[in-house]
């Protein structure tokens, strides 16, 4: 399935729903996951990116996209047309814009990330939902990761107490 | 986040900015709590081989109290002062030292989480003693251990000691598969005499699975050396298997390594001469470690507080770690904050093993301060605490956090006597004497 155009290599990416995705080689070796199947050579055909639906798989080709000219472009070519600092600004602004997603969908991208072994995206994904738990209360953290708090109350009391520390 | 799978709960985890913030999650459920507490991730997330400033917590020092609300007495009593960015708070729940009647806590050093205390009886210290009572403290968990007495058949001052722990004295083999726990337990302790007398240095050893201090053995012969040293460092730096103090002479610096072991000590000199420091950095060189290989180190502090010179050792790493050639590594220019521009005189420094930062204590005679030296960033920050101001010895307070961790996450190993407790069985045991 491997096809050539404009001397670019591409790969075809599968969902298990059957979506297929075609995408440059480049831009898929985002991924350490499939960047090593490819070097391994086993990816002449259509790659299988199993627990990963189509709607996150092209998210994630999204991002990889959008991020593949810094890392994979040569420092010349960049220092060309855009100053680098100015390039990763623009990228920030592109990846809060891409982040805002509900919570489902991001610990989807996060465990899509972490499948892929795709650093930035991981780094970005963790990171924002740091950002939304860091500051609130125990309760407020326990609500939006839909945890259930599983201490007795005299537990959660001694955990305070003995680590005031922690808690002010 | 109940659907998300543990390794990509860990990846968030692993990411959050402080060790409140990550207690604070530990404390949601029990399957973070767990999670947490895995040390392979604990050590992931504070990895050995960087300095994390954040290990400094404060300093210790001592404060003049009021005796009581009837008493014009003032007693001396042992102050935790928080660093800039520590979440301890001032005495609080750190310092929870209990009224201990007449013995006066003078803290000596601290290391890995411990803290040595020389209890004195009555608040007078005198020059030199014939009999130590020494207690080793855990201030975060509240605990003490008094050592049994150290005695000397004359008179003795301590210059230098060295507080163990399990990682510093386990085989090479352990040390590939630590074992947090019992890697973060106090191990032995070190102590560098002196007899005035004799000019003579000695080194004792106490091992917490024994009762008593072993002999002092002589650490060597002042007539072959023939020169007067001066001791430089109080607190021992350990690194592959063996503590190390700094001594200097008239021109050149010495180290005394002892070997954690056995507890022999010998003399070497380092390539590293006063003359080769320059004249501006000479007044306060302290022994550290370089965190990336793990070697000796040596910082050199601009007296103004402008500069840093390190210097590593480049002894192989199986003889010791100590030979005599020493290679200039790097000089680390600081950013002082900005109000205080004008005059800052260095008067001593401390240099802290597993954060990497500088505690400083300027002169008195400009600006009676306390500073903290970030070596990563080079930042400077002013330690603001009333008691800063009177702190002759600020003694600073480091912690392992993945050890930390692993003792506060671990089951009900919290509830422990309370140091208050300890220090009034001190207190009757001295006074029975």
């Amino acid at each position: 399935m491997a096809t050539r155009e404009a001397g670019k290599k591409m790969i075809m990416l599968k969902s298990p729903d059957g979506m297929e995705f075609e995408v440059e080689e480049a831009v898929a070796m985002e991924s350490q996951t499939i960047r090593k199947m490819i070097e391994d050579d086993c990816a002449d055909t259509a790659i299988l990116i199993p627990n990963i639906n189509s709607k996150i798989l092209s998210r994630v080709i999204e991002y990889c996209n959008k991020h593949v000219p810094t890392t994979g472009a040569t420092g010349a070519a960049a220092s060309d047309t855009v100053a680098p600092a100015a390039l990763a600004e623009d990228l920030k602004i592109w990846d809060a814009e891409f982040i805002k997603v509900n919570r489902a969908t991001r610990f989807d991208l996060i465990q899509a990330a972490s499948y892929l072994n795709i650093k930035g995206l991981l780094d970005l994904t963790s990171q924002t939902t740091i950002d939304t738990i860091s500051d609130n209360s125990l309760e407020e953290i326990r609500s939006f990761l839909s945890t259930k708090n599983d201490y007795l109350p005299e537990e959660e009391q001694t955990i305070r107490r003995e680590n005031q520390w922690a808690f002010q | 986040m109940e659907t998300l799978p543990d390794d990509m709960v860990l990846e968030i985890l692993v990411r959050m900015p402080d060790a409140p913030h990550l207690f604070r999650c530990a404390a949601t459920c029990k399957r973070w709590w767990f999670l947490v507490a895995q040390p392979s991730f604990l050590r992931r997330r504070w990895p050995e081989d960087t300095h994390h400033p954040s290990s400094l917590l404060g300093f210790f020092a001592e404060e003049y109290r009021s005796a009581g609300p009837r008493s014009y007495k003032t007693r001396h009593v042992p102050s935790f002062i928080p660093a800039p960015s520590s979440p301890f708070r001032p005495r609080s729940p750190i310092a929870s030292f209990a009224d201990a009647g007449d013995i006066r806590e003078l803290p000596l050093a601290s290391r890995r989480g411990f803290l040595l205390v020389h209890l004195v009886v009555g608040h007078h210290l005198w020059d030199a003693y014939k009999e130590f009572n020494l207690a080793v403290c855990d201030p975060l968990t509240g605990t003490s251990r008094v050592l049994p007495t150290l005695k000397y058949d004359r008179l003795f001052r301590i210059k230098g000691c060295a507080i163990l722990t399990g990682a510093d004295c386990c085989s090479k083999e352990q040390q590939q598969h630590p074992v947090l726990s019992t890697c973060s337990a106090f191990s032995k302790v070190l102590i560098i005499g002196f007899d005035n007398d004799d000019q003579q240095y000695s080194i004792s050893m106490f091992s917490s699975d024994e009762s008593s201090w072993r002999a002092p053995e002589n650490c060597f012969d002042p007539s072959e050396h023939g020169i007067q040293l001066a001791p430089l460092q109080f607190n021992a730096v350990v690194c592959q298997g063996a503590a190390h103090w700094l001594f200097r002479d008239n021109s050149n610096f010495y180290t005394l390594d002892a070997s954690v072991e056995t507890g022999h000590a010998t003399l070497t000199k380092l390539s590293v001469t006063l003359g080769r420091l320059g004249r501006n950095f000479r007044d306060v060189p302290r022994l550290s470690l370089s965190v990336t290989n793990g070697v000796l180190s040596l910082l050199a502090l601009h007296k103004k507080c402008l500069r840093v010179q390190i210097w590593t050792c480049r002894g192989d790493k199986k003889s010791g770690g100590c030979t005599r050639d020493w290679r200039h590594a790097k000089m680390i220019e600081l950013e002082r904050p900005e109000q205080n521009h004008t005059k800052i005189l260095v008067h001593c420094m401390w240099a802290g093993e597993r954060s990497g930062v500088l505690l400083i204590k300027a002169s008195p005679y400009f600006k009676r301060c306390v500073y903290v030296a970030n070596l990563q960033t080079g930042a400077v920050e002013e330690v603001i605490d009333k008691f800063c101001n009177e702190c002759t010895t600020p003694i600073p307070f480091e912690i392992d956090w993945p050890a930390f961790f692993v003792s506060h996450l671990a089951g009900d190993s919290i509830k422990q006597a309370k140091l208050g407790e300890t220090i009034l069985s001190i207190a009757n045991l001295l006074g029975g004497q």
